[in-house]
């Protein structure tokens, strides 16, 4: 038991070991942005009309550090962020960066779970009856279906959704969002447009991957032990094979959890969902380069300890994994 | 012994036997053959493969087809529903959508085309070279494909087409931009998906046999080992063609594609954000067309693993 807890300790200690190199070399390409774009990179991180008086702009350039060499200018605007959580200030609202991310952070994650929430009460079931049903047209029209869900762009889902459901139907708000702490159902209503149009793709991935896993397990020997030994097979597919076969199924939820927090761009921009993908294709239209940076370095972080976590959870559900 | 070790895929190319060295067009009519009766026995393959020739014969035949000039302003009929002369309904310039939706897949077709060859033309060398020799530059080669997997894809493509976006370059170089970005970001999973496929190839008995009579690394790496090694490589490129295309899609319509008036569909959708309580069909054809294209790679790529992979067949 000991030797066991230690190994876990192990693997998880490694694993966080070997997320410094790539989170640095992360920075790394966050740093680059500005230093590859046209011009100086003064004049990207700094509004136009403070970079356009010569005193002002030298007395910044001096700030930033952009006197020095790039290394240099690299390990202090690392040490800004890391030790300081110093993103600087925006370029068009003039407000500090750190505080505009964190404060959108709420928004997106409520849109990111309930999508993976989605995705799963869809996934799940109709995965399993995919894998169950082989080989008839209940499977066919799933697995058609699934792939047909892959296909369909979010935004199009979405801006479709919007269509028919806000302005032919008229049954749910087209945009904004409400917190669920001030008024819950009205919340609701307007999370299920943006939440059920990146749902639904999510949802076609998972089926696909609930259906082979599935049918992996099912060709498994404790299946024909089960079947042999008598019991019912509602039994043997519901209870044992099902379970197993959602390890793997739970761990892409995991994967796709993580991948949505850079997806949701294009659909908080669609339903002007307050969240960080909405800080992003605003910073982008608005050519406000230290927020670009800043809400791709804390997404693609998030992205990062998502994965570390879902690979840890991964481990913790099926042992047999060892560290490659 | 020669006879007993030869792998048969259908798409793999055997340099044993004497009739594969012989009459090289026999046989590749007899490939031809069979790739077209399995994929009639695949219903959704074949629909999938008709889809993708569709797409690419509109592509082809874009200036034929197209029946106005669509980048061409007409105030006169401007935001028309669909019609007989305006088959797809008119933009707020008086563009014609159909015209548009035509132009968009052309340009689609060739970027995504393009850049899944840059992918596998960086991707699949250095998957050979890293599985065939090993060692440090294997080890090298795949820490950095770790390093990039583990960043989101969609971020790069940000990232990429921001820069891209911000050098105010002509069309001709933004397109380019957009087609090294997508080529390059595809490059690592090219690289280990080959690489995987060669070390489990590299230790047939084939391959010894080849050392032994004397051949040279190269020319076993690249000509006996690599054409087994095609199939998934030939799988991964169709599924990404269809990738290749959501992405551009997401990026011009986040107005990171192409500068306006190209005829791009993502770029189309978001135009018709503007209109979508008064004209609808602005925003339908565009999404059609992508949900189109990427659904005929899909059904297409998923048919081709069950043919080329058969031991996938049935998951």
């Amino acid at each position: 038991m000991e030797g066991k807890d230690s190994d876990v300790l192990k693997y998880t200690f490694y694993r966080v070991l070997q997320l410094i190199p790539v989170w640095i070399l992360l920075s790394m390409v966050v740093f680059a942005i500005v230093h590859a774009l046209p011009g100086d990179a003064i004049d990207a991180l700094v509004p136009p009309d403070a970079a356009s008086n010569p005193a002002t702009r030298a007395a910044l350039e001096k700030e930033l550090g952009l006197d020095k060499p790039i290394y240099i200018q690299y390990l202090k605007w690392l040490e800004r962020i890391v030790l300081h959580g110093d993103f600087g200030k925006s370029i068009t609202t003039r407000r500090t960066i750190s505080v505009e991310i964190f404060k959108r952070l709420p928004a997106t994650i409520y849109l990111a779970v309930t999508a993976v929430l989605v995705s799963l009460v869809i996934a799940i079931p109709l995965g399993t009856i995919a894998a169950v049903k082989r080989r008839t047209p209940v499977d066919y029209t799933a697995t058609a279906t699934a792939l047909l869900g892959v296909s369909v762009p979010e935004f199009w889902l979405a801006i479709m959704c919007i269509l028919f459901f806000s302005l032919y139907l008229g049954w749910l708000p087209a945009s904004e969002y409400r917190s669920p702490f001030d008024h819950f159902g009205l919340s609701l209503m307007h999370l299920v447009l943006p939440a059920g149009s990146l749902g639904v793709r999510l949802a076609a991935i998972t089926t696909r991957l609930t259906r082979s896993s599935m049918l992996d397990e099912v060709r498994k020997e404790y299946v024909d032990t089960a079947r042999s030994l008598g019991l019912p097979e509602r039994r043997v597919i519901y209870k044992y094979t099902l379970r197993n076969a959602l390890i793997p199924t739970v761990t892409v939820a995991g994967l796709q959890f993580a991948r949505l927090l850079g997806g949701t761009v294009v659909v908080e921009s669609i339903f002007s969902w307050p969240g960080v993908g909405l800080v992003l294709y605003e910073a982008i239209l608005g050519r406000d380069y230290p927020m670009i940076q800043a809400a791709i370095l804390i997404l693609a972080t998030a992205f990062v300890l998502m994965n570390l976590l879902v690979d840890l959870i991964y481990r913790w559900l099926n042992p047999r994994i060892r560290l490659g | 012994m020669a006879e007993a070790t030869v792998t048969r895929t259908p798409l793999g190319v055997d340099d044993f036997t004497e009739a594969g060295l012989a009459q090289p067009s026999t046989r590749f009519w007899q490939l031809f053959k069979n790739a077209v009766s399995e994929l009639w026995r695949n219903r959704l393959a074949s629909v999938g493969a008709l889809m993708v020739l569709i797409l690419f014969l509109v592509a082809l035949l874009a200036p034929f087809i197209a029946r106005y000039d669509p980048v061409k302003q007409n105030y006169r009929e401007m935001l028309q529903g669909p019609s007989a002369t305006h088959w797809f309904g008119t933009d707020k310039f008086g563009r014609d959508i159909w015209s548009r939706v035509v132009w968009g897949a052309q340009r689609s077709v060739i970027i995504s085309v393009l850049a899944v060859m840059v992918g596998i033309l960086c991707g699949v060398p250095l998957g050979t070279l890293s599985g065939f020799y090993g060692g440090k530059l294997d080890a090298v080669l795949m820490r950095v494909v770790d390093a990039w997997l583990a960043f989101p894809g969609i971020l790069f493509y940000l990232i990429a087409a921001t820069i891209i976006q911000a050098y105010k370059l002509s069309l001709f170089w933004n397109t380019v931009g957009l087609i090294i970005a997508l080529g390059v970001a595809q490059t690592p999973s090219m690289a280990r998906l080959v690489r995987g496929s060669v070390l489990a190839e590299r230790e047939r008995e084939y391959v010894e046999a080849s050392h032994i009579i004397g051949e040279g690394h190269l020319y076993i790496a690249f000509r006996q080992i690599l054409p087994n090694c095609l199939s998934p490589v030939i799988i991964q490129a169709t599924i990404s063609l269809g990738i290749e295309m959501l992405v551009l899609a997401a990026l011009s319509f986040l107005g990171l594609g192409a500068p306006p008036p190209t005829p791009d569909w993502g770029a189309d959708l978001n135009l018709a954000r503007e209109h979508m309580e008064t004209l609808p069909y602005l925003a339908i054809f565009p999404g059609l067309a992508i949900s189109f294209a990427v659904l005929g790679f899909n059904l297409f790529g998923d048919g081709l693993r069950d043919i080329l992979d058969p031991r996938l067949a049935d998951r």
